[in-house]
């Protein structure tokens, strides 16, 4: 399990992370969201360990990870939003190297390689495979080692709508499995399909944090996290200027 | 190199020595090497030039391609970085496998030109030396300045200037020096102010060894004097060491520190 506690963070004059606190339970299925600049990128980079907090604590498993800590990355699989590997290198070598690197066996490179069927690539190098292939390979490097945490940032974005369907069955059979899964996307009817709970974030803060199912009470409709997500934004530019006002019966972090 | 540095460094030198750059590069230089040995005629003279196109050739080459493969790897940094790997690995990794591919990608070009007619001397070994100490001062710089500046574009820029000062405004600046203060004694001064530079340093210690150090540049000559006593050269090494460990360890705590 993630739980952060209070993440604040700022570049500069601005506040990324402004007292960010939410748990991904194992198991379930998180989605971030929020527009563009909330501060969801710099939220899962703070759990990566690519960027280290100003103040706050971010626990995996019960253990505090501190700001050189990559202990707890053992059991992490992180897939970007737009995979980048060498381009010189083959695609079993890239695998081989995630292997070699973590320092255990894949347990289920073979069957990943057949679901996303990247076979046929295997023997080429990284650089000369399309934008789709990319992302399958980048499924394949961070699912083959069955990590109990897996943090996804727009991760069906390039994927072929067959790939993208598979894509979604093997996260929520990961889930099931177990597994803590943190889903970043701007997709919101792909949200909708998949997460159990949502972290809704605006301008470093989380705005919402809870069941899915609550969230989507939130519109009018009573139907969508996309519907919710949009009417929430365009009350509250409403009512700009004045002061942020949380919403009412949610879990407010 | 620990188990963990040595599994990155594998993959990385692996991507490094299939760069077709890298490739071009080498078959550049001993298309060079060749030419000189066919115009001068003389293997001696071809070495002579050789060497002082290394001195200069060298950093500029490593800083560009180091600096190149940094910004256009970035988000593969990014992604090795999450797994479970330290940062200090993956830079020390880093740094080891750009240092192994670009001397041999140098030295290779050079040794070959001179293996085509048969020839081996003393000068090729020293001036290998000289080109895997440069390319070690100055993957260091350029790492440690890339790990600063995450703008691609200041970063090359920054890494160009000081290419371009340690390659001729240095000397230039020396000579300005000593002109305005000619009527003091300082030619101390002005060896110790040689020694700052690496491409200077490097320049002397190599063309020391065929008598032309007074040729090629101020602050070579000025330095030429000091290097000459064992002294010297213990001096020319430690400050060469100093060149290679300053900038390498700077670089190693930035990246540590560093926001991806």
């Amino acid at each position: 399990m993630i739980r952060l506690v209070d993440l604040k963070k700022s570049y500069a004059a601005v506040n990324a992370l402004n007292g960010v606190s939410a748990q991904v339970k194992p198991g379930s299925i998180t989605g971030i969201v929020g527009p563009n600049g909330c501060g969801k990128t710099t939220l899962i980079k703070c759990i990566l360990g690519l960027v280290v907090p100003d103040q706050g604590q971010i626990f995996v498993d019960g253990v505090e990870v501190h700001s050189r800590g990559w202990r707890h990355r053992e059991n992490l699989g992180y897939m970007p939003q737009n995979p980048e590997f060498p381009g010189n290198l083959r695609v079993n070598e890239l695998l081989e190297m995630m292997a070699d690197i973590r320092g255990v066996a894949p347990q289920s490179r073979s069957e990943l390689i057949d679901r996303f069927e990247v076979q046929p690539f295997l023997d080429r190098p990284f650089g000369t495979l399309s934008g789709g292939t990319k992302q399958k390979v980048a499924v394949v490097s961070a699912l083959m080692f069955n990590p109990k945490i897996i943090i996804l940032d727009e991760p069906t974005v390039g994927l072929d709508p067959v790939s993208a369907r598979r894509f979604k069955d093997l996260i929520k059979a990961r889930a099931a499995s177990g597994a803590a899964v943190l889903l970043v996307s701007h997709i919101l009817s792909e949200m909708d399909q998949l997460v159990d709970n949502m972290v809704f974030m605006l301008e470093g803060r989380v705005e919402f944090s809870g069941a899915a199912s609550d969230l989507r009470k939130l519109s009018e409709e009573g139907l969508s996290i996309e519907s919710a997500v949009i009417q929430f934004l365009e009350r509250r530019e409403q009512a700009l200027p004045s002061s942020r006002k949380p919403l009412s019966g949610e879990v407010r972090s | 190199m620990n188990q963990s540095s040595f599994k990155v460094f594998k993959y990385e030198l692996l991507n490094t020595v299939r760069n077709r750059w890298l490739a071009v590069c080498s078959v550049l230089v001993f298309f060079v090497t060749v030419g000189f040995i066919k115009v001068s005629g003389d293997f001696d003279k071809a070495l002579l030039s050789m060497t002082s196109l290394s001195v200069v050739g060298v950093p500029l080459v490593t800083v560009l391609f180091s600096s190149l493969y940094w910004y256009y790897n970035d988000r593969f940094t990014q992604l090795l970085l999450t797994l479970p790997v330290k940062r200090q690995t993956l830079y020390v990794a880093r740094y080891l496998s750009h240092v192994g591919a670009l001397a041999l990608c140098w030295v290779g070009g050079v040794t070959l030109g001179f293996l085509v007619y048969l020839h081996f001397s003393a000068g090729i070994v020293l001036l290998s030396v000289l080109v895997c100490v440069l390319v070690c001062v100055f993957v260091a710089i350029t790492m440690a300045v890339c790990a600063k500046v995450s703008d691609r574009m200041k970063g090359m820029g920054l890494l160009f200037g000081l290419w371009l000062y340690f390659a001729l405004i240095h000397d230039g600046l020396i000579l300005l020096i000593l002109f305005a203060l000619r009527d003091y004694p300082l030619d101390s001064v002005s060896g110790a102010l040689g020694v700052l530079n690496p491409i200077g340093l490097a320049r002397v210690v190599s063309l020391m060894h065929y008598e032309s150090a007074m040729l090629l540049g101020h602050a070579g000559a000025l330095v030429r004097n000091l290097l000459t006593s064992s002294t010297g050269l213990v001096i020319a090494l430690a400050v060469g060491l100093v060149w290679v460990i300053v900038p390498a360890v700077i670089g190693l705590r930035i990246f540590q520190k560093k926001d991806f």
